[in-house]
């Protein structure tokens, strides 16, 4: 039986979509990806036999396709398989990834931030003194009307960053830079991927005054053998490594 | 209502998938591929497991001991089978699985004989 080159790219793109939803080292990883691309291969040839044809086209692909789950449900019944044995990360690797985390958030801020610098240098606006307007009167209103819009841009794009970091990486990726560097996920406890609503519960206290590190100190407490802050135990989370 | 009665048989399969691909292993060492077409085949379609639940199924169950895993070359141009085969343990846990079965099915017999 042979394949052409448009159904082996088709079969790779499906192994692609599930294997990037799997949350495991790389050799398990490499153990799932060999063995559904075998189950690719024998189901498309089956249909290309069943149409009396001895080349496996696209189209045979998409038949044996139809036949098996879709990628994420796959992905997702794999993890649950592997859900009790994944190896969960406890306080320090999670404070490291803080701490990247926190460096490149404030990095990120101070870069929004920067252009709004630079204009206030320019304009002489006082940094201290709020109340002191007479800088105002030195320029004409297009000036103050640039400076006024890029105060407006520049507050909101740092407002989106500083809430989005973490709920939009975790919620989309399942991790943040940090983390991502440092090897973690976040997963839900049946060991699937977290979504937008999880992301936001988990990191709620991270906006909320210290309640991050009370959530913390909760964790090696009370939740020390799960390995789950108290916000974790409410989202149902957990981080965990992936090598 | 008719949901109900398929989460009743999800749970019901749930039981039933170990027990099955343990004792066509039992016959001889199966692909995944190969294990969910058989199974669908002899049973008419009744128990039908799709990869997606048969490979997590399996893996578990390689995991508890009751299986072993072996890479194997196939003709050309087809990529390398993964094949189970049953170990001792899981030989012998088939064998309680059965026993227990018949056991059910017996007391369940009796349950339906039932007349008050």
């Amino acid at each position: 039986m042979e394949f052409n080159e448009d159904a082996k790219r088709e079969i790779e793109k499906n192994l692609k979509d599930i294997i990037n939803n799997i949350n495991l080292d790389n050799k398990d990883r490499t153990d799932i990806e060999k063995e559904l691309r075998s189950t690719y291969y024998e189901s498309a040839e089956a249909a290309a036999r069943a149409r009396n044809s001895t080349v496996v086209t696209t189209g045979d692909v998409n038949t044996a396709k139809a036949g098996l789950c879709t990628p994420k449900e796959t992905a997702a019944s794999y993890m649950r398989s592997y859900a009790s044995t994944l190896s969960r990360a406890g306080f320090w690797p999670r404070l490291a990834a803080f701490i990247i985390d926190s460096i490149i958030l404030c990095a990120t801020i101070f870069i929004l931030t920067l252009p709004m610098l630079v204009l206030m240098v320019i304009l002489n606006v006082p940094f201290s003194k709020s109340s002191d307007y007479s800088w105002m009167g030195q320029h004409n209103p297009a000036v103050l009307a640039l400076f006024f819009g890029l105060a407006l841009i520049t507050v909101v794009s740092d407002i989106i960053v500083g809430i989005g970091y973490y709920i939009v990486l975790e919620g989309h990726f399942g991790y943040t830079v940090g983390k991502y560097l440092l090897g973690m996920r976040v997963l839900k406890t049946d060991g699937t991927k977290i979504g937008y609503k999880e992301s936001f519960l988990r990191n709620l206290p991270k906006y909320i005054n210290n309640l991050i590190i009370i959530d913390a100190l909760i964790m090696l407490i009370f939740f020390n053998k799960e390995k789950q802050r108290g916000f974790d135990k409410v989202a149902n989370t957990m981080v965990i490594h992936v090598r | 209502m008719q949901s109900e009665l398929e989460k009743w048989l999800k749970e019901l399969r749930k039981g039933s998938t170990k027990l099955a691909m343990l004792s066509l292993l039992s016959l001889k060492d199966m692909y995944g591929y190969e294990l969910t077409r058989e199974l669908g085949h002899i049973t008419d379609g009744v128990i039908t497991l799709k990869e997606s639940n048969a490979y997590p199924a399996l893996h578990m169950l390689e995991a508890d001991g009751l299986i072993k895993s072996y890479w194997k070359e196939t003709e050309a141009g087809m990529p390398p089978r993964k094949y189970y085969s049953i170990t001792v343990e899981g030989r012998a846990f088939l064998d309680d699985m059965k026993k227990e079965w018949t056991k059910h099915s017996e007391a369940m017999e009796n349950v339906w004989k039932f007349k008050g």
